[in-house]
């Protein structure tokens, strides 16, 4: 970063874009729902950081700084929708008036089960309040560790797991009906002895 | 008994604790029905989670695999440019330089023969342009006297008749009274 920043080498640019594309492009997809609107948030998260280059600190981290402008950009995207009316607005704090999501109907097909999962996944997501929502993705699909996240953000660690929390009780919530229909609540629940914590995802970052 | 935070429990599960808290917490959840009932439906709700996978990037945004393919083209191109721009630079550089006075004694005489031909050309072209003039000029001397002796003939003969004119209307007729 720091040759873009001081000799606007474009090999550089272009060696980051190739490196963090498709990161960011997964998560503006994540937290917008939409997959052009996701490909263009990516895109202007690109075109901002080169024109802010000089802005960037030496001493941060570049991915940090990647992270921040397209939640940003993110954040800007949904407001824009809901004041427009293109997106039902998020559940409350509370969550006790929301809509569940529709009981989830298994078919012979297996492909078309699940991509019906997905879709239910997405929709929940899209319903969870933003700041829960930003932590849930940063967290599970981007695999950032709380401390990461707290970086990401500017908040304290405890503010991240405390968002994880109130976010993975509203996505319970959403999902309820679907988990009591869908074939992995059928499955036993894993046994007392055996339990374990959910292996670490961040492999790719 | 004292049950983990809700914090410790996503900690737990997403295995971010130190070992000894991730054990500590592990018993807990054996021991303790409400916080393991608690744990799994966070852990039923992460498994639905990884059922959203996405879909590749769009190839048409990517513009890797096209460089990649003319990468090699291009450097052998650039290559090649090279080799032809030196060689053509070594040739210039190693010629010798040309003999400028052999070469102007060589187009010397003809140069004076052709500046002598192009003198004589002119003082002809003078000479035929001054006859010229003279003759242009006399022929117009000759036509202006030529106008001017019509001019008094002319001249003569209008007063001739105006007196015959006069002598007419002077002149009475015999039978008038």
């Amino acid at each position: 970063m720091w040759r873009v920043q001081a000799h606007d080498d474009p090999e550089a640019f272009a060696a980051i874009v190739g490196r963090w594309q498709g990161p960011i492009r997964n998560l503006c997809l994540r937290m917008t729902g939409d997959l052009h609107r996701a490909e263009d948030l990516a895109q202007e998260t690109f075109a901002r950081l080169h024109a802010r280059r000089r802005e960037w600190q030496p001493t941060a981290k570049l991915s940090t700084y990647l992270w921040r402008i397209a939640l940003n950009l993110c954040h800007d995207e949904n407001r824009r929708r809901t004041r427009h009316g293109e997106v039902p607005l998020e559940i409350g704090a509370d969550g006790e008036h929301a809509p569940c999501i529709s009981v989830f109907h298994p078919t012979p097909h297996e492909e078309l089960e699940t991509a019906e999962r997905a879709d239910q996944v997405s929709a929940a997501l899209q319903r969870v309040t933003e700041p829960f929502r930003t932590v849930l993705v940063l967290r599970h699909y981007e695999g950032l560790k709380f401390r990461e996240i707290a970086d990401v953000l500017g908040v304290p660690e405890g503010t991240v797991k405390s968002r994880m929390v109130e976010g993975l009780s509203q996505l319970t919530r959403l999902l309820q009906p679907a988990l009591n229909n869908s074939p992995a609540a059928n499955a036993p629940a894993p046994a007392i002895a055996a339990w374990q914590p959910r292996p670490q995802t961040k492999a790719r970052l | 008994m004292n049950h983990p935070t809700h914090e410790d429990l996503v900690a737990h599960l997403y295995g971010e604790l130190p070992p000894e808290q991730q054990a500590e917490i592990t018993a807990h959840l054996n021991a303790c029905a409400d916080c393991r009932q608690l744990a799994t439906n966070w852990h039923k709700t992460m498994r639905e989670l990884d059922a959203w996978k996405l879909p590749a990037p769009l190839p048409s945004r990517s513009r890797a695999p096209q460089t990649a393919v003319y990468a090699p083209f291009l450097k052998w191109a650039i290559a090649a440019c090279l080799a032809v721009g030196f060689g053509f630079l070594g040739g210039r550089l190693s010629a010798p330089a040309p003999d400028t006075i052999a070469v102007r004694a060589e187009f010397a005489a003809d140069l004076r023969k052709l500046a002598v031909a192009l003198e004589t050309q002119r003082t002809e072209d003078r000479l035929a342009l001054t006859q010229i003039l003279q003759t242009m000029q006399g022929q117009r001397a000759e036509d202006y006297a030529t106008l001017r002796r019509e001019l008094e003939t002319l001249a003569v003969n209008t007063e001739d008749g105006l007196s015959t004119v006069v002598q007419l209307a002077a002149a009475t007729e015999p039978n008038a009274r």
